[in-house]
């Protein structure tokens, strides 16, 4: 392995702000798909799933990136947003409104998140040079993820189940 | 197949995950990398790039990750290559079933790009 230069870190952190500069116009897809979902969710018509699909595709895309570019909590929400579009998807009985509106709120707490990310001018790493969001270290040097080593993402609880 | 790991063929759909992981693979790991954005392109340039090491996406329009390695599988250049998923779809039966599609190892999304170079050969010793 190669020990990684001010180049790398730089051209890193590149990256980053470029992802976190384009959040804005990803969100705004996000909403428009959102509010392309039926206000009234009691009938499932051909439109729902193309709809859910291209959220989920959104949401994975958002939950992949944020999680890499070092803003878990970001990547948490979309990861979140994304279960629950699965969900809708492969079980359609569960489209109702009480699920529409959970899938409005979770993508309410993932903007305000995506609102904090793309405002948050993160501190610099001294170590590295790396960037630093969320009070996590954007490009660890030292951690090492074993291989195989799931990621602790919070199991949401089941829509069914009572809160 | 080479005895040492070199060249690196990613299947991957995310432009912002594809910078980062040629980033993390050819500066830090020093390989040699080559990405398809999709199974369907994967299929059609495999052979030409001759790699010694299949890494994969799991969630991508059209071919999946695993049907992706099945149908490499079926090209002779690609028939006995070691393959890693990488997926944020990291549930023990997820794991399970990856390694069972014919992968030596699952690597979770989101990775570190500091490490995710050396976790690769990690994997690739392991296999033997």
């Amino acid at each position: 392995m190669n020990r990684p230069g001010t180049d790398y870190v730089a051209q890193l952190a590149a990256l980053r702000e470029e992802f976190r500069l384009s959040l804005p116009e990803r969100l705004a897809r996000l909403e428009r798909e959102v509010a392309a979902l039926p206000a009234e969710w009691n009938e499932v018509g051909p439109v729902t799933p193309n709809a859910l699909s291209g959220l989920r595709a959104c949401a994975h895309s958002l939950a992949g990136a944020a999680g890499t570019f070092g803003m878990p909590a970001l990547g948490q929400r979309a990861h979140e947003f994304e279960i629950l579009t699965q969900q809708l998807l492969t079980h359609p009985e569960r489209r109702n409104p009480d699920t529409l509106a959970r899938l409005r709120c979770l993508f309410e707490s993932l903007t305000c998140e995506a609102g904090g990310s793309a405002a948050a001018s993160p501190p610099r790493d001294t170590a590295t040079g790396a960037q630093l969001a969320d009070g996590q270290p954007v490009f660890s040097v030292d951690s090492e993820l074993p291989p195989g080593e799931p990621v602790p993402w919070p199991v949401l609880p089941n829509p069914e189940t009572p809160q | 197949m080479s005895p040492t790991l070199q060249r690196i063929f990613y299947v991957e759909d995310e432009p912002d995950i594809q910078a980062v992981a040629r980033l993390a693979l050819e500066a830090v790991g020093g390989f040699t990398v080559e990405i398809a954005g999709s199974g369907e392109a994967a299929l059609a340039r495999v052979a030409a790039f001759q790699p010694d090491l299949l890494l994969l996406d799991v969630m991508m329009p059209g071919l999946d990750g695993p049907a992706t390695l099945r149908a490499l599988r079926a090209l002779p250049a690609a028939a006995q290559l070691p393959a890693i998923f990488i997926t944020a779809r990291v549930q023990s039966h997820e794991v399970t079933e990856l390694t069972a599609a014919g992968a030596i190892g699952v690597i979770a999304k989101p990775f570190d790009p500091m490490t995710l170079a050396a976790t690769i050969k990690k994997l690739w010793e392991a296999r033997r």
